[in-house]
């Protein structure tokens, strides 16, 4: 009896273990927080989720200062960046933006294959809006708001 | 309603269902109706909300994005389904758009579906909001209500066939067979129905054991009453018989004399032309038949009085002179079992019998000879008629023929009786109408005058007798008699006031005229002296 004791406290011990370890190891892959930035010569000084939401899915083409915005995607994080943004997943977003670019009225953000080739954008056009990886982030851009 | 009037029971049930299922199945299709009109309300609400549901994402996708041409494909899809009539999409960006098929005919409420963003936030960021279709939803629960009440017929209908063949062949059939059966029974070719191989333990078998029982009884009663029957039948015509073939002719009157049956021997002893019974009845009797109603009538009045029978001998109406027709009637009283009183009565003919008392009669008064009345019948008339109002101015003469007894001697019996048969009908022939010539015996004759004023038509009709007597009798070619005639005249009352007085007083008067030379009329005086007188001479020239 006293075997089978131990054994089941044993079991619930690795049970508690194995938990912590996985909430620090996906604490640890969360930490890479995604950055919204636009052009420092933009007066915008932040947007808020639903702001940059309607900006990113279409919904509006200003920005809240009247400006038109051009909204950009980083093709690798993009997934992640909607997820964060929307909670849906890739696939409906796209299904989203298939549908709408159907009826040719608009099109979805323009892409760009990695964090310095936003940068470049951001820096070249006041009215742009970006994301990166908040650890690529520099001075050259203003971060508007910050996903995690 | 033909159909209730029909010859058959089971049509006539057939109709009845008929009728029922009608009623019911209007209104069973006007619930049903009603039902399927909530039901297809219903209906279109369920469906226009998975409309809804599946159009949501696209309609949240388009007022998210502002985006009209999505919106009218979303719009476009909904309004092709049928349910819907008219689909609104509005965002609070200020999209609006409507579209609408067809016309509504009724208000229907409108279903709205708030829009979410599709991306995250729970917040409203328009609506969808879509009409049903009334025509549509009527049509439907049209239909629905008309396969109801169509399956619904169908099925009552099928139910009704099969009812009307189990009706047909449990009911009908036997019925129709005992109704045959029956009617047999009554045209004399059957005397009871055959037990129903089918129906032997229920009602319609117990019918027929019912009906054989009352026919067994029926047939013994019939059987009786036959036996009964022909013996009331003879008994009748016994009695028929006895009633035509009865010599006797017998009458039932009303009150008041009317015919009210009478037998057939009746009419012809009352000699009645016209053969149709019936039309003598109600005809009063008295009148019809009788020469003088009123002794009939009389008897009738008698009858009722003293409450007896009555008798009497009645002349005939068509009576003649040669053959008088006389029947002996008995009439009485009688109160009939209702209480109303009658006059039966019974009439024989005694013509006959009448007519030989009449021949006798006759004889007995009239002389065989001359045929003119004997003593006894003259004397009994003038003796009647001496006693009553009229006996006033009565004239009797008595006449002798003079020189008859000579004649007689001379020629025989046979000239003395020619001479004395014309010498009555001379006499007949110069009296009046209503005179009377009478034959004593042997030549001497009576003549009653009556009524006879003035007196001198008696002495001019005794003038005229002795003329006529004077002329001579001619028996042959070579032999003729003359005789003469002595009259004695006796007046009423100045000679007598009896028949035997004023008889002896013209007695004397002829016997006077005898011995002062005959063929003259003599008549006593005041003074008892008898005065003969004679016809003057010259008349005998006139009269030739």
């Amino acid at each position: 009896m006293s075997c089978l004791r131990v054994l089941i406290l044993y079991f619930n011990t690795m049970k508690i273990f194995t938990a912590l370890l996985l909430f620090f190891f996906t604490a640890g892959k969360s930490h890479a927080d995604i950055v919204v930035i636009g052009n420092l010569k933009n007066n915008l000084q932040s947007l808020n989720s639903v702001q940059v939401e309607d900006i990113f899915m279409g919904r509006t083409r200003s920005l809240p200062n009247g400006h038109f915005a051009l909204p950009v995607c980083q093709s690798t994080l993009r997934p992640v960046f909607y997820q964060k943004l929307t909670t849906k997943p890739i696939e409906q977003i796209n299904a989203y933006w298939a549908m709408l670019a159907f009826r040719g009225q608009i099109s979805p953000p323009m892409e760009f294959p990695d964090d310095n080739s936003v940068l470049s954008i951001v820096n070249e056009n006041r009215d742009a809006i970006g994301y990166i990886d908040s650890r690529n982030v520099n001075n050259s851009v203003r971060v508007l708001l910050r996903l995690n | 309603m033909n159909l209730f009037n029909g010859k058959n029971l089971h049509h006539k049930l057939l109709g009845y269902i008929f009728l029922a299922t009608f009623v019911f199945t209007s209104i069973a299709t006007f619930i049903s109706f009603h039902i399927e009109m909530n039901h297809a309300n219903q209906k279109a609400q369920v469906m226009i909300d998975q409309l809804i549901d599946t159009i949501e994402p696209t309609a949240a996708i388009a007022v998210y994005s502002n985006n009209v041409q999505i919106a009218e494909d979303v719009l476009n899809g909904l309004l092709r389904n049928n349910v819907v009539h008219k689909a609104i999409i509005t965002s609070d960006q200020g999209l609006s758009l409507e579209k609408t098929k067809g016309t509504q005919t009724d208000h229907q409420q409108e279903i709205i579906r708030e829009l979410f963003s599709p991306f995250g936030t729970r917040k409203s960021i328009g609506q969808v909001s879509v009409t049903s279709n009334a025509a549509f939803i009527l049509s439907e629960a049209q239909d629905a209500a008309q396969t109801n009440a169509i399956q619904f017929f169908i099925l009552v209908g099928l139910t009704l066939l099969f009812m009307l063949l189990l009706v047909h062949s449990l009911f009908s059939k036997p019925l129709i067979r005992i109704s045959n059966t029956l009617r047999n029974i009554l045209a004399g070719e059957q005397e009871s129905i055959e037990p129903l191989e089918d129906n032997k333990n229920d009602e319609l078998g117990g019918l027929v054991i019912n009906i054989n029982k009352i026919l067994a009884l029926l047939t013994t009663k019939l059987s009786t009453q036959q036996v009964l029957r022909k013996r009331v039948e003879f008994a009748e015509k016994k009695l028929r018989n006895i009633f035509e073939s009865t010599s006797a002719g017998l009458f039932l009157l009303d009150k008041d004399g009317k015919i009210l049956t009478c037998t057939p021997t009746l009419l012809k002893i009352l000699s009645y032309e016209d053969n149709h019974l019936i039309a003598i009845n109600g005809q009063d009797f008295a009148s019809l038949f009788f020469k003088e109603p009123m002794q009939f009538q009389q008897m009738m009045q008698n009858a009722l009085e003293m409450e007896q029978l009555e008798a009497q001998d009645l002349m005939l109406h068509n009576d003649t002179k040669e053959h008088p027709l006389w029947v002996h009637c008995l009439v009485s009283k009688i109160i009939d079992a209702f209480g109303v009183t009658r006059f039966e009565g019974v009439v024989f003919d005694i013509s006959n019998r009448v007519a030989s008392e009449k021949a006798m009669h006759y004889e007995a008064n009239h002389d065989s000879l001359t045929g003119l009345l004997r003593r006894n019948a003259a004397e009994l008339q003038l003796r009647k008629h001496l006693s009553s109002a009229k006996s006033a101015s009565t004239i009797v003469l008595l006449l002798d023929l003079d020189g008859f007894k000579a004649a007689n001697d001379t020629y025989g019996h046979d000239v003395g009786d020619i001479v004395l048969i014309q010498s009555a009908r001379r006499l007949e022939s110069c009296v009046r109408h209503n005179d009377i010539v009478c034959r004593l015996g042997g030549d001497e004759f009576l003549i009653i005058l009556f009524n006879c004023d003035p007196i001198s038509t008696g002495f001019s009709i005794a003038e005229e007798i002795i003329i006529a007597i004077k002329k001579p009798v001619a028996i042959n070619k070579n032999v003729s008699v003359n005789i003469g005639v002595s009259i004695g005249i006796a007046l009423f009352p100045m000679h007598g006031n009896n028949v035997e007085t004023l008889i002896k007083s013209a007695d004397e008067a002829m016997y006077e005229v005898k011995r002062k030379g005959k063929n003259g009329y003599g008549i006593k005086n005041k003074n008892g002296i008898i005065s003969v007188s004679r016809p003057a001479e010259h008349t005998y020239g006139v009269r030739h």
